[in-house]
Formats: C-alpha cells, structure tokens, sequence
C-alpha cells in the first residue's frame, strides 16, 4: 500500500504519464481473471465427422464375385460396390461425378434396407455430409440410429451427437449421454471423451468430475490430446481427482505431443505453467512417469527438456518471485537446464534469501559449508541454516543439529543438536529420527534411553524413501542392535511408542509450517 | 598513472576528481533508469488503452444490460433489497463506462526511436533534479525534467532539443565555488541520486507488479502461442453480453405481457 501511495504521489508532481489508477484497477483485475478461465478452458467436445466408410470383406472371395452378388441382390456386395463407386468418385475425373456418388447412394440403400448395420452406417453418412444425397439431418439420424442400435460404434457416437446438438432430432442431452455411453463402452476415444465433457460439465448426466476424469483417462491412454489435456486441468484443479502437479505436468506433456499443431503451444504453455509449480526433483519424477508411460506405448524417444522450466523460473524469479530465485539457484546449483555454475546459484538463492526463503536460506549455508561458489566458512553456514531451521525449514534443522553435534561453526553442544534434529524429527524427517535414535542410543545431550532410540529408529526405517535403501538398513540395524539391549515388554512399549507418535502425526498433518 | 605526469594534486583535489567521476557514473545510470522508467509507463498506458478500447467498452456495455435488468426486477419487486441491488449495478455501470471511455483509453502505441531515446538520455543526464544545488535550481530543473517527460512522450524531439538548449543557456552559470564546496555539493548529489535511484527501482517494482503490467504479460505469452489475448477476452465479453440482452429482452416482454 506504501507503494501505492508513493507511486500517487510522484502522479501529483507532474508525472502526468502514470495511468494505473485505482479506479479502473477494476476493469482491469476483471480482464486478468476472464484471461485466466480462457486459459485453463478445457477442451469442447469433439464434433461428428465423415468417417471412413465402413467396408464388408468377409472371406477370400475375389471382389469381381462380390460385386457380382451385389447385382444379384447380396447385400453385402451391394454395400462393396456402392464402395467401389464412391471410390470412383473421390479419385476419378470430373465428368460424371455426380452420378457416381448417386449410385453410391443408391446402392448403399438397397443393402440398408436389407438391414446390413455398415451400409446403414454408410448411408447415415452420405445424407450427414450431403453426398450422393441432398444432405438432411433427419434421414442421417434415422440411418444411424438403425446401425447404431446394430452396435456400430460411430454411428452411436455420430447419433450421440446430433441429440447434443439438436441436429434433425430434438435436442436430448440425456440421450446424447446415453449414445455416447455405448460407443464408449465399446471402446471408441471420442465418445468416452465427450461423455466425459457431459460429466464434467452435468448435462444430460448429474455432474460429476470423478466420473468425468474416469472417462478422460480412459481416451487419454488410446492417446486422445483433447482428452488428457482435460485430465491434466482436472490434476491441476484436484477436481475428480487429488490435486497433484506431477500428475498435471505428465498429462499436459503428453497432451503436448499428441496435439495438432493447432492445439500444441497451447497445451505447451499449460505444461510449461505446471512445470514452474514443480521442484526439481518433482520434475524428475514427472519425467520418469511420463517416460514409463511412454515406454508401455514403446516409443521411448523421450527426453525430459529443463530449459522450458527453467525459461518460467527465470521469468518469475526476473519479476521478483522468492519461490521461483530459489528453484532457479537450485537448477543452477545441480545443473538442470543449465550449465552447472556455483557463483549463478549463489547470485540466485542471495535474491530469495533477501526475501527471506526458507529453502533457499538452507541451501546458501550449504553452500558455504562446501566452499561452492562462496568461500568455505562454517560459522557462516551455521548463521544461515539457523534463519532457515528457525522458519521451519527439515533440512535446515538437520544441518544446524549436524553443526551442533560436530562442533562446525558453533561450539560442540549435544543438547543444542538434540533440540534441532527433534524440531525436524517431530516433522517426519527420517533422518533426524535416525540421528536422534542414535543419541538416545549414546545418552549424548540426552539420558540414555533404549526405549527412545528403539522408537526413533523404527520411525526412521519407516519414513526413509525407497530409494534410500542403504539409510534404511542402517536404521533397521541400530534398531535390531538396540533391541538386543532391550527386553522383550520394552520392545513391545517401544513400538506402541512409535504407532502413537505415527497415529499421532497424521491426525494432524500439517504441524510446523514450511515456509513463512 | 595521470599523477606522475600532471603535478601533485592535494588529497582535497583529488577526492573532488574522484567524485566527479562517481558523479559522471552516477548521472549516466540515472538517464538509463529514467528513461527505462518512462518507457515502460508509457508502454503500460498504451497497453491499457488498448485494453480500454478493446475489451473495457465491452465491460462497460455488459455491466448496463446488467443494470437494466436490475432495475426492471426492482420495478416488479419495489422491495428495499431490489432497489439497493439496482442502485449498485447502475453504479457499476456508470462506472465501468467512466472508466473505458475515460481519458486513459486514448492513449497509444508508443514507440520511441533510437535517438529520441537517447535525447532523452542526455536531458536526464543534465537537468536530472536530483543534481540541482540550491532550492532555486531544483524548482527550474523540475520544471525542466517534468517538460521534458511530456516532450519524450508526446515523441516531440525538437522540443527535447529546445529544453536543452533553453536549459543550458541558464544553468552553471555559477562557478567558483571553492573546493571544500564543490566536494560538500557532489557529495550531496551522489548521495540524492542514490536515493533517486532506489525509488525508481521500487517503482519499477510496483509497476512490474501491476494488474495491467500482469495482464500485458500474459498478452505477450499468447502471442508467442499464436494467439490474441485481447481478441479472445472481446470475444468472451460479447459472448456474455450477447447472454444478457437475451435475458433482457425475455425479462422486458414479460413485463410488458403483464
């Protein structure tokens, strides 16, 4: 507000330029929210079209036998030669043309009437697009629907609809979901997505987005662009299903490549959004979903590009963003996207520490720990995780016990680490558990306690990732050895111990905020 | 390297050389910001009034159907809530209206050339209010630099040229000051530059921060997608108005039927 008024001031000096006025802030703050919803609009429906006609070889009799059938009055020869003519039509000369789609017409009725459900289908087709035929809506509902009740699944989807639209029927929306139901149900991409839009929007159906992101996926695995954009809205939105940014950034990376060129920078402007949301090490496992889903389709040309949420954090960060400096001193930090440079990562995670982040306050006292990009100076780093653990911060509270313990920076004082690796073990840290374990194991800054370190390392074996096998083996083996020292109804109150601290923390999930 | 061939300069002197050099650095950055701060004003002013002309109207235009259609609910219903409602979308829309048609929506494009920028630059430079030397001096270079802003915006060289001109034909004309003076005023002027220099930075800040400023980013990112922000807001308005007269006209021909 300070600004504001300042910037009010210097309006009243003569600065007769300065337009961005409180009054029309209104105007303007409504075009940024419109702007939003037009950006995260989900995809519309998709529109009947002309199919491919639907041909009935059935044995290895020869075409001219076929067609010879068709003249005798075999419907499914009637429907191959109604084919062959509209073949003619497509690819022959001018002269005549009209002709050829007339009797195309003409002997795709004759099978039609015979009840054959392709030629019905085909027929609905030439009276949809107007070939052969003068178009009518009418007549092309009424021939897919004699197909479609024959299980023709684009005749279900095409009848589906044109009660959508109201396009020679009434308009039924019900019934349009009732006809998409069936053609999705037999598997066709289209028809499951816009079942899935009539979910997502409640027409025709009662809405509802867990059914909607249930059918969206099913067209996204057969590869549909539209239909995992809009399950990549639905995990941005955690609508249908649990908000998760992996998952959106998966769904819109795929969008990206399956879209047209129409359709790609969009989809690409969305994934590249959800990228900016995402941590590094959030983006790798986005990557590795998206690669794993891409290898079940065995097209493993795949590589997870940096650069473009790298582009987004230096934008952000550009524009003063704390959260978007600390992921780009990160990428700087690992390299990701960029060439590793220290000295760019010092300058980066220093803008979001002057904005007080929390993170990045942890990973400058890293910094100068290791002498990277800066000189190396304990007593600096110790100043730097203390901003950082007193915020909250796991990790921060984890290198300050670490300093503490090791006497790096600050004097040596157990019961100053006990303090900081509890602060970060009460949160779920598996390593401060593990730590903390030890201590008790030690009675160092604490009165030895088996109980205690039984307890604490049994949370940690139970908290550390999967990936940090050898960690975990190292918890499970303190714990084994304390227990050795323990008996058996300690060992038991030891583990009731570390079940309540567990029912416990998820009672409340959310104790020690991050961030400020 | 210059003190062995020039004669020994007194310390007093040579601080005075080395903060004039600061103060050429100094007056140097300063044009930059200024200038870097005028043009993007002016970029937002005629980003917003291109906003106003193309997408504000149609606000405008929605919020009095809206209005309308309060103030024929609150002739049926005359109940106290009715009418307030009314009485707030016809202010609503009265206001909108203000504010798309107001001045701000005449601004435009504004695309400065090379050489007026660095015109600019050189007014900046010398008649920059942060660098007067007495209350006197600060009233005539604010005069100045305020013409000067307006010149540069108007896109009006020869008016640069001839603040310029007018400028110098009036300025330094005080001189011998003694050296103990002249140190105390640079000193000073560093310093108001400074202090100048931070508030353009907070100012550049704020803007950057701004509704419009936001909204003009992400015109441009649309743009790199191919597409047209404004365009697709326009399009999206007229749809809703086109909604709301519908339900206008339903609402009006009830009320006549009755």
């Amino acid at each position: 507000m300070s600004e504001q008024s300042q910037l009010e001031v210097r309006a009243k000096d003569g600065d007769s330029s300065l337009s961005i006025s409180a009054a029309r802030s209104g105007l303007i703050a409504r075009g940024r929210r419109d702007a939003e919803v037009l950006t995260t609009q989900a995809e519309s429906k998709e529109p009947r079209r002309s199919f491919e006609l639907r041909v009935t070889f059935q044995d290895g009799r020869a075409r001219e036998e076929w067609l010879k059938d068709g003249e005798k009055g075999d419907p499914k020869g009637q429907n191959l030669l109604a084919c062959d003519y509209l073949f003619d039509y497509k690819h022959g000369s001018e002269k005549g043309r009209e002709e050829l789609a007339e009797a195309a017409a003409k002997w795709f009725r004759k099978a039609a009437d015979q009840g054959l459900r392709e030629a019905q289908f085909n027929l609905g087709l030439m009276y949809d697009v107007g070939t052969g035929v003068v178009r009518d809506y009418t007549e092309a509902a009424k021939w897919y629907r004699m197909a479609a009740d024959q299980s023709v699944d684009e005749a279900q989807f095409s009848l589906g609809v044109m009660y959508d639209n109201g396009d020679g029927l009434v308009q039924d929306r019900a019934e349009a979901a009732k006809w998409y139901r069936k053609a999705a149900d037999q598997g066709l991409d289209i028809a499951e997505f816009n079942l899935g839009v009539m979910y997502d929007n409640g027409d025709g159906v009662l809405q509802d987005c867990a059914e909607a992101a249930k059918w969206y996926r099913r067209a996204a695995d057969r590869g549909l662009y539209k239909a995992e954009f809009n399950l990549g809205l639905k995990y941005i939105n955690g609508q249908g299903v649990p908000q998760d940014y992996i998952q959106a950034y998966k769904w819109m990376n795929l969008a990206t490549r399956d879209a047209g060129i129409d359709a790609e920078k969009r989809c690409a402007a969305i994934r590249d959004r959800v990228a900016s949301k995402l941590n590094p090490p959030q983006i790798v496992e986005a990557q590795r979903l998206v690669g794993e889903y891409i290898d079940n389709w065995e097209d493993p040309d795949f590589q997870f590009d940096y650069t473009e949420a790298v582009r987004w954090w230096r934008k952000a960060a550009d524009a003063g963003n704390a959260e978007a400096q600390n992921k780009l001193g990160e990428a700087y930090y690992n390299g990701y996207g960029v060439p590793q440079d220290n000295a760019e990562a010092a300058k980066w995670y220093g803008k979001a520490v002057e904005q007080g982040h929390a993170s990045a306050q942890q990973s400058v006292g890293v910094m100068y720990r290791d002498g990277r990009g800066v000189p190396q100076d304990y007593v600096e780093a110790v100043n730097w995780y203390r901003k950082a653990a007193e915020q909250g911060n796991a990790d921060a509270q984890n290198s300050l016990g670490d300093a503490y313990n090791r006497g790096n920076g600050v004097p040596q004082d157990f019961t100053e680490a006990v303090k900081w690796f509890r602060r970060a073990a009460e949160q779920g840290s598996a390593y401060a558990q593990h730590i903390l374990g030890c201590m008790y194991a030690n009675g160092e800054g604490v009165p030895k306690d088996y109980m205690q370190a039984h307890m604490w390392s049994n949370l940690a074996a139970e908290h550390y990732p999967a990936w940090a096998t050898e960690n975990r083996n190292g918890a499970i083996a303190n714990r084994d050895l304390f227990a050795r020292q323990m008996t058996i109804q300690q060992i038991s109150e030891a583990q009731r111990l570390a079940r309540e601290w567990e029912a416990e923390r998820n009672s409340q999930p959310e104790n020690e905020g991050h961030r400020a | 390297m210059s003190r062995q061939i020039a004669r020994h300069l007194k310390p007093e002197e040579e601080e005075v050389l080395r903060k004039r050099e600061e103060l050429a650095a100094i007056r140097a950055t300063l044009a930059e910001r200024e200038l870097e701060l005028i043009d993007l004003r002016s970029q937002l002013a005629a980003f917003e009034g291109r906003y106003l002309r193309q997408v504000g109207t149609l606000y405008a235009e929605l919020d009095e159907w809206k209005a309308r259609i309060s103030e024929l609910r609150a002739q049926r219903d005359p109940s106290s809530a009715a009418n307030a409602w009314a009485r707030e979308a016809r202010e609503q829309a009265r206001q909108a209206y203000e504010d798309a048609h107001g001045k701000a929506s005449e601004t435009r494009e504004f695309t400065p050339s090379p050489e007026l920028r660095s015109l600019f630059r050189e007014v900046a430079k010398l008649i920059h209010p942060d660098f007067c030397r007495d209350a006197g001096d600060l009233e005539r270079r604010t005069r100045f630099m305020a013409e000067a802003n307006r010149a540069y915006e108007a896109g009006d060289a020869e008016a640069l040229q001839r603040i310029l001109r007018e400028y110098q034909d009036g300025a330094d004309a005080v001189r011998g000051e003694g050296i103990g003076a002249e140190l105390i005023r640079i000193i000073r002027q560093i310093s108001q530059a400074k202090e100048r220099l931070a508030a353009i930075e907070l100012e550049l800040a704020s803007l950057r921060q701004s509704e419009i400023a936001l909204l003009k980013q992400e015109a441009e990112e649309r743009e790199q997608e191919g597409r047209d922000l404004l365009a697709e807001l326009a399009a999206a308005v007229r749809e809703q108005i086109e909604r709301t007269k519908t339900e206008y006209e339903t609402l009006a021909k009830q009320e006549k039927a009755r």
